[in-house]
C-alpha cells in the first residue's frame, strides 16, 4: 500500500502545461492525414498539441488534438490489463500490442497511449485516447491539423538502397517554445539530444548537441541522454538527464546550444545493472521531488530541493549524491508521468499483464 | 450456436438454411446475411452485432457497420490478424448466434540469424557493439530474453547488455544492434567498480541467440545461432590512419581501391564513413571487418584521388578516429576538430 497520509493539491513542476501561445500554436500546421511509419514516445505542447515520436519514420508529428476542456483534477484511473484491453479493441491477440508510451493532456487529464499494432516491421502505430469514463478510443490520424519536423538521417551508405541506420527516439519533452528530444542511434554511440524550436519551421529543424560524461573528474565520454526531465533550479531552467552509463546530471538549459560542449553535472550514482525509465518532476508540502521509474531499482522518489547545493560527485565507490528513497509498494513499473497535481499515471507490467492507474504523489 | 470456421478455408460457407442468418467472414470483413436489416437499432449496430478476438470476451474489436446488399457487415478498423475471431449476431428475439474464425495456419519456420557482427572470434574486453543480422524481419519487444552472453562454463553473464526496451533496430527489423553496458565500459563508474567489464581478457565466452525469438510474422526461428569468442586486451587506443594500408587500382581498370585496418572497425559505420569523392562504386567489408573494398562502377582514372573518412568512425570498443571512447584527460592530447579526414591517394 502507498502512504494514506498524504496530501494533495501540490503546485506539480509541468513544463508542458498549456501557455497562451493563442494562435501562434498551430503556425505553420496543415489539415491533413498523417503518415506515421511509428508511434513512439508522446509529449505535450501548449494547448492541447500533442508531439508523437516516429523513430522508423525519422519524423516528429505535431497534432493538433483540439483536446482542450480543461480539467482541474483528473479522476481514479484503474484500467487492469490495459494492453490485453487495447489488443483486444485493436483485433489482434495481447502479445501482439506494444504500448510504447503514456502521456496526460496537461489540460483535459485525458491519457494518451502510443501503440503498437503489431510487433513487426508493418505493425501498425495508433494513437489511443482513455476519457475521464475510462472509455478508449483512437486518435484519428485523417484529416486532423499537424506539423512535421524531420530528424537529419546520416547518407544511405548504398545510394538507393535501404539505409539501415536509425535514431530511436526515447524520450521528448515541450519546454517553452521547444521540443527537447533525446535519441540513441543504431550506429554511432553519440550523444543526441536535439532541440527543435516550436512551432516547427520549414527549414531549421533544430540541431543536435554534444554531450559528455566526466567521472573521476578523468575520464569523459560522449553520452548519449536517454531518459530526462525538465526542472527549475534557481529559477533557471535545467534537464535533469539520466545517460545511458547510469549517473544522473543536470544540464542548463541555456547549454543546450549547438557547437557548445555540454557536460553534465553529475548529481547521483544509481547503482549497478539500472536503467533509468521514466520521471517526472512534482512538488510537494514545499517541497520539490524528482519520481524516477527503474529497470532494476523500481521507483526512487529523490529529494531536489536545492540541487544546486550538490557537490558533483567527481570519484564515488557507491551509490551516491542526492538523497533517494525506494517506493517499494510500486513493481514492475515501464511508464511514469504527470496526472494532476496531486498524482502520478504509472503503466506497470506483472508478467505480460500491464496495468494503468493513478497514483498519490509520493 | 456457435460454429468454428477456419478463415482461409471456409469463407462462404452458410450456418443452415438460407432463411437462418448466417454469419461470413469475406475480405477481411465479417457479414450476417439472411436476415432483414431495415433501419438500425437505436442502440447502434454494436447492440446486435459485435466481433471480438476470441479469447477476449468484453470488448469488441474496432470498427464500423454499414448495411450492403442486404446484409449486415462489419468492417474491422484494422485488418484481420492470425488471430482466431468470435463473431456474434444477437437481434431481439432471437437466440445469439456466434461463429469463430480460426486463423489460417501459420507459416513453417524459416527465419535465422545470418551473422553477427563484429565477426572476429577475439573481441576485445571493452567491446561496445554487436549487430545481429537477420534472414528476414523480426519482432520487436522481445530482444533480450532471447540473447544471452554464458562463460565458458556455461553460465550466463549477467547484465551485459544496455537493454534498451525501444530496441535499437533498424528500419526493417532486420538488423539488431546490442550495446554492451556503457556504465561497465566506462571507466570510473558504480557499475564498471561493482561489476566489472562484461567479458574479461582470457576467457572465452558464447553468445547464443535462442530458437524461441519470434521474427515479424509471430513464428520462431529456424534454428537458434552461437557465437563463441574470446576475450581479448582492452583496447582503448584510437584506430590511427596513418597506420592503414592502401592499394592503390590500376587506371583503366575497376580493380577495387583496398584499404585494410591494423584492427576490426565497427560492420555498419564503416560501410559509410569511408569513401572517394568524385567516384561511385560499391563497398563490400571482408576478413572480419579488417578490410574496405571499393569496386567503382566505372574504370579508374589515372591521377591522384582522396579517401576521405568521417572521424565519427568508430572500431569495435567505439574508439573514434580522432576521440577514443573513454577519454583520460590527464594524459590525451587535444582532437582534431576536423569532421573528416582526407587520405591521398595514386592511381597509375
Amino acid at each position: 500500500m502507498l502512504p494514506t497520509t498524504l496530501t494533495r493539491g501540490a503546485a506539480a513542476l509541468c513544463f508542458t502545461a498549456a501557455l497562451a501561445f493563442g494562435a501562434s500554436t498551430t503556425t505553420g500546421f496543415t489539415t491533413g492525414n498523417l503518415q506515421l511509419k511509428s508511434a513512439g514516445p508522446l509529449a505535450f505542447g501548449p494547448d492541447g498539441i500533442l508531439f508523437i515520436g516516429d523513430s522508423v519514420a525519422a519524423n516528429i508529428v505535431a497534432v493538433d488534438t483540439r483536446d482542450t476542456k480543461p480539467t482541474a483534477s483528473a479522476g481514479a484511473i484503474d484500467v487492469r490489463g490495459v494492453n490485453q484491453k487495447v489488443a483486444a479493441l485493436l483485433g489482434v491477440a495481447p502479445g501482439d500490442v506494444i504500448i510504447n508510451d503514456v502521456k496526460v493532456n496537461p489540460i483535459s487529464k485525458n491519457v494518451y497511449l502510443s501503440v503498437s499494432r503489431g510487433r513487426g516491421p508493418d505493425a501498425i502505430p495508433v494513437v489511443l485516447r482513455l476519457d475521464a469514463a475510462g472509455k478508449i478510443t483512437e486518435v484519428p490520424f485523417d484529416n486532423v491539423p499537424h506539423s512535421v519536423a524531420a530528424i537529419p538521417n546520416a547518407p544511405n551508405a548504398v545510394p538507393g538502397g535501404r539505409n539501415p541506420r536509425l535514431d530511436t527516439i526515447t524520450q521528448m519533452a515541450y519546454v517553452d517554445g521547444r521540443l527537447l528530444v533525446a535519441g540513441l542511434s543504431n550506429e554511432e554511440f553519440s550523444s543526441n539530444l536535439r532541440t527543435i524550436p516550436f512551432p516547427f519551421q520549414s527549414v531549421a529543424n533544430g540541431a543536435s548537441v554534444e554531450i559528455f560524461h566526466g567521472s573521476h573528474g578523468r575520464f569523459e565520454t560522449n553520452s548519449p541522454v536517454r531518459t530526462f526531465v525538465p526542472y527549475t533550479i534557481q529559477n533557471r531552467p535545467y534537464i535533469v538527464a539520466a545517460y545511458t552509463c547510469t549517473p544522473l546530471v543536470t544540464i542548463p538549459m541555456s547549454d543546450l546550444k549547438p557547437g557548445v560542449k555540454v557536460k553534465g553535472t553529475t548529481i547521483a550514482e544509481l547503482g549497478a545493472g539500472n536503467r533509468p525509465l521514466d520521471m517526472i518532476a512534482y512538488k510537494k508540502d514545499g517541497h520539490d521531488f524528482i519520481l524516477m521509474a527503474n529497470s532494476a531499482h523500481g521507483v526512487l522518489k529523490l529529494s531536489a530541493d536545492h540541487l544546486e547545493t550538490y557537490k558533483p560527485i567527481l570519484a564515488q565507490t557507491e551509490p551516491a549524491g542526492v538523497p533517494f528513497e525506494h517506493i517499494r509498494d510500486l513493481a514492475g513499473v515501464k511508464h511514469l508521468t504527470s496526472l494532476d497535481n496531486g498524482n502520478a499515471l504509472i503503466l506497470s507490467d506483472n508478467n505480460g499483464t500491464q496495468d494503468l492507474r493513478s497514483i498519490p504523489l509520493p | 450456436m456457435i460454429v468454428r470456421f477456419c478463415a482461409a478455408a471456409a469463407l462462404t460457407v452458410f450456418l443452415a438454411a438460407a432463411q437462418t442468418p448466417s454469419i461470413h467472414l469475406d475480405n477481411g470483413s465479417f457479414r450476417v446475411a439472411g436476415a432483414p436489416f431495415d433501419a438500425e437499432p437505436a442502440a447502434g449496430w454494436s447492440s446486435v452485432f459485435r466481433v471480438y478476438v476470441s479469447s477476449a470476451d468484453s470488448q469488441p474489436v474496432m470498427g464500423s457497420y454499414a448495411v450492403e446488399n442486404g446484409d449486415l457487415v462489419f468492417h474491422p478498423r484494422f485488418p484481420i490478424a492470425r488471430v482466431a475471431y468470435r463473431a456474434v449476431f444477437a437481434p431481439p428475439g432471437i437466440g445469439p448466434i456466434a461463429a469463430i474464425f480460426d486463423p489460417p495456419p501459420g507459416p513453417k519456420p524459416s527465419t535465422r540469424v545470418e551473422q553477427i557482427y563484429p565477426t572476429a572470434d577475439v573481441l576485445p574486453a571493452n567491446a561496445l557493439k554487436l549487430y545481429i543480422c537477420f534472414s528476414a524481419p523480426m519482432s520487436r519487444g522481445e530482444a533480450w530474453s532471447h540473447i544471452h552472453l554464458l562463460d565458458s562454463e556455461g553460465r550466463q553473464v549477467k547484465l551485459a547488455f544496455l537493454e534498451i526496451e525501444q530496441e535499437l533496430w533498424d528500419p526493417d527489423n532486420r538488423r539488431l544492434t546490442v550495446l554492451f553496458d556503457p556504465g561497465r565500459i566506462k571507466r570510473g563508474l558504480v557499475p564498471a567498480l561493482q561489476d566489472g567489464l562484461p567479458i574479461r581478457e582470457g576467457q572465452t565466452y558464447t553468445l547464443v541467440v535462442d530458437i524461441g525469438w519470434h521474427d515479424g510474422q509471430g513464428v520462431p526461428l529456424a534454428e537458434g545461432f552461437r557465437k563463441t569468442f574470446r576475450g581479448g586486451p582492452v583496447d582503448r587506443d584510437l584506430p590511427e590512419p596513418r597506420l592503414w594500408r592502401i592499394q592503390p587500382p590500376l587506371g583503366g581498370t575497376t580493380d577495387p581501391l583496398v584499404v585494410d585496418f591494423p584492427k576490426p572497425m565497427d560492420y555498419a559505420l564503416v560501410q559509410r564513413m569511408i569513401h572517394v569523392p568524385g567516384v561511385d562504386g560499391a563497398v563490400t567489408i571482408s576478413r572480419n571487418e579488417t578490410e574496405w573494398r571499393f569496386t567503382p562502377a566505372t574504370p579508374w582514372k589515372p591521377g591522384s584521388w582522396t579517401i576521405v573518412a568521417d572521424n565519427a568512425l568508430e572500431d569495435v570498443s567505439g574508439n573514434r578516429l580522432n576521440r577514443a571512447f573513454d577519454v583520460d584527460l590527464k594524459t590525451a592530447s587535444a582532437a582534431p576538430s576536423s569532421k573528416e579526414l582526407v587520405i591521398p591517394f595514386t592511381v597509375r
